[in-house]
């Protein structure tokens, strides 16, 4: 499985808080995309913690 | 003279004649080399510019009146740093030789130089100009940056501060991004083509790139107004941003980046977030969470007891008091038509009763007639149902006399 981008990480979260305000949700589907939302929030947290920036190089020609 | 033609052909001079080339060569002998005419500064305008794809130059430097035919040898022509341009004022250094092929002097020119302007500028204008033309600077054309790029594009040179200088601001920054550098030169001869290359590699492997290289001279920094840099620059697929020299530097490849950053540390900055407007963003979407959370509980809530409301034992009461209440109606509705059906009736019967009074020998009676009756109920309708002294009844309108047959008395007889 290909690691989601932090970018994507993040739109995924702000469609989770989107979909909570929209406010039609069933009770169980809010709930469960509250805990996806608050499990995403981790996840970039996370990820922000732990990034280092990565340099590479391309060699001329 | 009078004499012939005829007699100059027939006279000895036809052997002692030069051949063209002959005389070229002497002429060519003379001036070639000549202190005067070596080595020397010209002033004039440039006409009749021929560029051809050997890569000589070939041009007239002309005044008011006179002109002479130039030529530049390939390798002087590739250092021009200008386009030679018919019209421009110019400073030719070279030497005057002769060229046989045309019996023609000529300025072989080592070195020209614009006046006035400078060659940089000149160029610079030149190019400038150029690009603008064909509209690869305008505003339509600048690409918006990536909100978070995955990997970041920087073009620089190894040796010097710019890469740390970037390196350093994206590491604080965003260090969630990938840095891709590749090496250029950012000075020198090879320069322009260096860094045009060094940008086509990262082609399709960044999201952004940064084309960077600290403060130098005018001529330090010249290869970032080379055309082919600013080619290079308009074909990358995605944004650039350029970051040469100080914040006074402009060059070219600064009017056909997407965005021109004042320093290369700028460049950094300008094409990432910082990490932690990230981590204020993730917070607000936490908060947001929570508060959105919050909101459709109460919102289950409301409906939830609304829906209690509906259900409450009192508003079933109350439902059945209607029903309750809609019945005594009916029941109210239906007791007055039976009320009213009786009265109907009673009314036809009480009409009847009277029809009935009217035939009744009751009613007889009352006109004062009386019945006369046995003991034994028969009625007394002729004299032959009774003999004297039967006991009868004779009823009137209030009551019977009781009496005896005193005697019988028929009619008629």
């Amino acid at each position: 499985m290909t690691e989601k981008t932090f970018e994507e990480t993040l739109s995924e979260l702000e469609a989770k808080v989107e979909a909570l305000s929209a406010g039609h949700l069933s009770l169980a589907d809010a709930l469960r995309t509250y805990e996806e939302g608050v499990a995403l929030v981790r996840l970039c947290s996370q990820r922000l913690d732990e990034a280092e920036l990565q340099v590479g190089r391309l060699s001329g020609d | 003279m009078g004499e012939p033609v005829q007699s100059l052909l027939s006279s000895p001079g036809v052997r002692d004649a030069l051949s063209v080339s002959e005389l070229v060569r002497a002429l060519r002998s003379i001036v070639g080399g000549h202190p005067a005419l070596t080595d020397v500064i010209v002033r004039g305008e440039v006409g009749n510019v021929s560029r051809p794809a050997s890569g000589m130059a070939y041009f007239t430097l002309k005044d008011a009146g006179a002109q002479l035919p130039c030529v530049m040898f390939r390798a002087a022509a590739a250092g021009l740093r200008f386009e030679l341009r018919e019209g421009i004022e110019v400073l030719v250094r070279g030497d005057v030789d002769v060229f046989p092929a045309k019996g023609q002097a000529q300025l072989v020119a080592r070195d020209v130089r614009p006046i006035g302007h400078g060659a940089f500028w000149l160029a610079f204008e030149q190019v400038r100009d150029r690009l603008h033309g064909e509209g690869l600077f305008s505003a339509e054309r600048k690409r918006p940056l990536p909100t978070f790029p995955r990997r970041i594009g920087l073009v620089t040179s190894e040796a010097g501060a710019a890469m740390h200088d970037v390196l350093a601001v994206l590491g604080r920054r965003y260090p969630l991004a990938e840095v891709l550098v590749s090496p250029c030169l950012v000075q020198g001869e090879g320069a322009p083509v260096s860094i045009a290359g060094a940008l086509d590699r990262l082609a399709g492997r960044v999201d952004v790139a940064i084309l960077a290289r600290g403060g130098g001279s005018v001529e330090d920094l010249w290869a970032f107004n080379d055309e082919r840099v600013a080619r290079a620059i308009v074909r990358f697929p995605v944004p650039v941003v350029s970051a040469v020299g100080h914040e006074v530097d402009v060059t070219i490849a600064d009017f056909v980046a997407d965005v021109r950053a004042a320093t290369p540390s700028a460049a950094a900055e300008l094409v990432t977030p910082d990490v932690a407007e990230v981590r204020e963003f993730v917070e607000t979407a936490r908060a947001n969470l929570d508060a959105r959370m919050r909101g459709a509980v109460v919102a289950h809530r409301a409906r939830l007891s609304n829906l209690g409301e509906r259900l409450r034992p009192g508003a079933v009461a109350g439902r059945v008091r209607d029903a309750r209440q809609r019945l005594e109606v009916a029941r109210g509705a239906l007791g007055r038509e039976v009320e009213r059906f009786r009265a109907g009736v009673r009314e036809r019967l009480g009409t009847i009763a009277r029809r009935l009074e009217t035939v009744s020998p009751i009613a007889t009676i009352a006109r004062g007639f009386a019945v006369v009756s046995r003991r034994d109920g028969i009625l007394v309708d002729r004299v032959d149902a009774v003999r004297p002294g039967d006991p009868i009844g004779i009823r009137v309108t209030d009551g019977t006399l009781d009496g005896f047959v005193w005697a019988i008395r028929r009619s008629g007889t």
